[in-house]
């Protein structure tokens, strides 16, 4: 029997205690770079893999 | 730079391997069908054709290949490490989006019970990113009475987001920036995830043994299964899964799949490396990536972290759809998700091998489309091609009649087959002879599972066709299929219902076997297979809905159900009746 029989939301009478938030613990997450800027596009992508070896010396 | 860990020899002959095979394949069924084709002379249709036959064949080979490498089982067991004490602190996360509380706290009910049973001190955070507030209001209710019977509070956790952006990665990175530094590693579930606390006490265990490892990914098995779809899904997740894994594993090495949930990652590792941007433009292919898991695998790997799975770990659970039309909605977004990492193939510094699994991501879903344009080419070929001449020759006395190429054509289609059915009969031979049948009914039903499964999946297999190429097209033209809540639970569709959902494919397979009687009836036969489906689809999307007695695809986890799928039922029992009491929390809000 799924909540929708079980549990009336006009009668619900709970609510978020401070208690029930997780720890208050942040961390940095730094946004990734997925995606090449626009400028450089895919035949730069290119010319920087075509040239790693070279840099690599 | 790439910081992604390097392949060992073992994986790269494996990859090799597989590779090999699936060129070898695709060359072979590329060269029978020019060779018959060509018989009259080159043209556009037979090149068009011969490309699309040697693309999906090494696909096909490509699928079976994997399943052959994880044929052979593991030589040597992975020794479950000790728990270093003390305990590093741990979080189960359960990400909801308008879920059925009642039913998803039952799963964290008894997960909590046999995570305290396997010794641990673990939390579990309940990421709410349910946006109707009647909906809101009845998981507030149940967590309540969640807390109230488990004297969770203190080690069970709730909050619901203000906006859901970035979907379920943005829930979950939302969960790590305010909350993340309190653990060390935290378990990723779905709301149909259940997992013994034993599975998570040797997950703890693993990622303490070895510091360089992000994410251990477990196979979940399907469970709670009644329609004859989702039963077919059940058996072949506990019976044909594992070795499909095993394979999978072997050649993704340390760059493997994360698939979302029923894994465990290194909160450190996770939140320095996997923090994904919005795409510029607008979806399907803009805006937030929702195949999110991919490229946070490929993310860990990139940072240099070992991503892993292990197909051996056992007591992973998750629920699966119930019926076609459930199924096809989840792989619309699946599909978007996929074709959009396209736009990620470039993306700097991936290991070679996470690109080559976007490829093959994205490959999965335009594969339907080939198979569909390679059919239509076929029947192009046919109609243009030129009436045989019988005397090419000026002054010829006898005719000349084109060589009879049936037997090559026979044998292409039989290696197609060939391709789809080996990598099943040899795991069902593999599990007669190491007594794998066993915990599936025996050698004689898990044969009677399986051939009953093939049989299924080939009848459905040209409905998931139209399915996937459909929104293949509706994503290629710009069409988004946003994120639409999960259907869990009975699956049972009415006749009509499914007459309105399957009318489309009826319709095409009616116009495509009349345009084929009409322009090349010769394919007719070969069509057929196809075809005839097409035209009972709303039969089957209807009639593969319809629940089944258990003895139909038996599992293992139905004849021997783990601890914690016995209590998960027992508190799900519990709590379909109403509260008989005002809890503590509630009186509190009073």
């Amino acid at each position: 029997m799924s909540a929708e029989h079980i549990i009336d939301p006009q009668t619900a009478t709970a609510v978020e205690a401070v208690h029930w938030a997780p720890p208050v613990a942040p961390m940095d997450m730094p946004r990734q770079v997925l995606e090449a800027p626009r400028s450089e596009g895919a035949v730069a992508w290119l010319m920087r893999l075509l040239l790693r070896p070279v840099q690599h010396g | 730079m790439s910081r992604a860990p390097a392949p060992d020899l073992r994986t790269l002959t494996l990859r090799s391997v597989a590779i090999g095979f699936a060129v070898l394949a695709a060359g072979a069924a590329a060269a029978l069908l020019a060779a018959t084709s060509t018989q009259d002379g080159v043209h556009l249709w037979d090149v068009v054709r011969t490309a699309l036959i040697f693309v999906t064949t090494a696909w096909l080979a490509w699928g079976a290949a994997g399943a052959f490498i994880g044929l052979a089982a593991r030589r040597r067991r992975v020794t479950p490490p000790p728990l270093t004490l003390p305990q590093p602190p741990t979080v189960v996360l359960v990400p909801i989006c308008n879920e059925d509380p009642v039913t998803t706290f039952a799963r964290i009910a008894a997960m909590d019970g046999s995570i305290r049973a396997a010794g641990l001190s673990v939390d579990i955070a309940v990421l709410s990113d349910t946006r109707d507030d009647l909906a809101a209001a009845r998981e507030r209710d149940a967590f309540a009475r969640l807390l109230d019977e488990t004297g969770g509070a203190g080690r069970m956790f709730y909050r619901r987001r203000s906006d859901n952006r970035g979907r379920k990665a943005g829930n979950i990175e939302d969960f790590i920036r305010t909350s993340g530094a309190a653990y060390r590693f935290a378990v990723i579930l779905d709301a149909d995830s259940l997992m013994e606390g034993e599975t998570i006490r040797h997950m703890i265990a693993r990622m303490q043994a070895d510091p360089q490892l992000g994410l251990l990914q477990t196979l979940p098995k399907i469970i709670g299964a009644r329609s004859l779809f989702g039963r077919a899904m059940q058996f072949s997740a506990a019976f044909h899964a594992p070795v499909f894994a095993r394979g999978l594993a072997r050649m993704q090495g340390a760059t493997g799949p994360f698939w979302g949930h029923n894994a465990i990652i290194r909160v450190k590792a996770f939140a320095e490396s996997c923090s994904l941007p919005a795409l510029e433009g607008n979806p399907p292919f803009g805006g937030h990536i929702l195949s999110h898991d991919f490229v946070e695998a490929a993310l860990l790997a990139r940072a240099g972290w070992k991503v892993e799975l292990d197909e051996t770990i056992g007591g992973s659970y998750e629920e699966g759809p119930e019926n076609i039309l459930s199924y096809a909605r989840r792989d619309r977004r699946w599909c978007q998700g996929n074709l959009q990492h396209a736009r990620l193939l470039t993306a700097p510094g991936l290991a070679p091998w996470s690109r080559f699994f976007f490829l093959q991501g994205i490959f999965a879903y335009l594969v339907s489309l080939l198979w569909a344009s390679f059919l239509v080419s076929s029947i192009a070929a046919t109609v243009t091609a030129p009436p045989p001449n019988y005397f090419p020759e000026p002054y010829q006395l006898f005719p000349v009649f084109p060589s009879d190429s049936t037997r090559e054509i026979v044998t292409l289609a039989l290696g197609i087959v060939g391709l789809l059915l080996l990598p099943k009969l040899a795991i069902l031979g593999s599990a007669a002879l190491s007594d794998g049948a066993r915990s599936f009914g025996g050698r004689a039903r898990a044969a009677g599972s399986v051939l009953a499964e093939i049989l299924l999946s080939s009848l459905m297999a040209p409905v998931m066709l139209m399915y996937q190429s459909r929104a293949v097209l509706q994503v290629l033209s710009g069409r988004d299929g946003g994120w639409p809540a999960n259907q869990r639970g009975e699956g049972r569709l009415g006749l009509g219902q499914s007459l309105v959902a399957g009318f489309w494919i009826l319709t095409g397979g009616a116009i495509a076997l009349a345009a084929v009687k009409m322009l090349a009836p010769a394919l007719t036969i070969w069509l057929l297979p196809v075809c005839l489906p097409m035209l009972a689809a709303p039969l089957l999307i209807w009639v593969t809905s319809l629940p089944v007695r258990r003895g139909v695809f038996t599992a293992p986890e139905e004849t021997d159900p783990a601890p914690v799928i016995r209590s998960f039922h027992r508190w799900q029992t519990r709590w379909s009746q109403p509260a008989p009491h005002r809890t503590e929390a509630m009186n509190a809000a009073a």
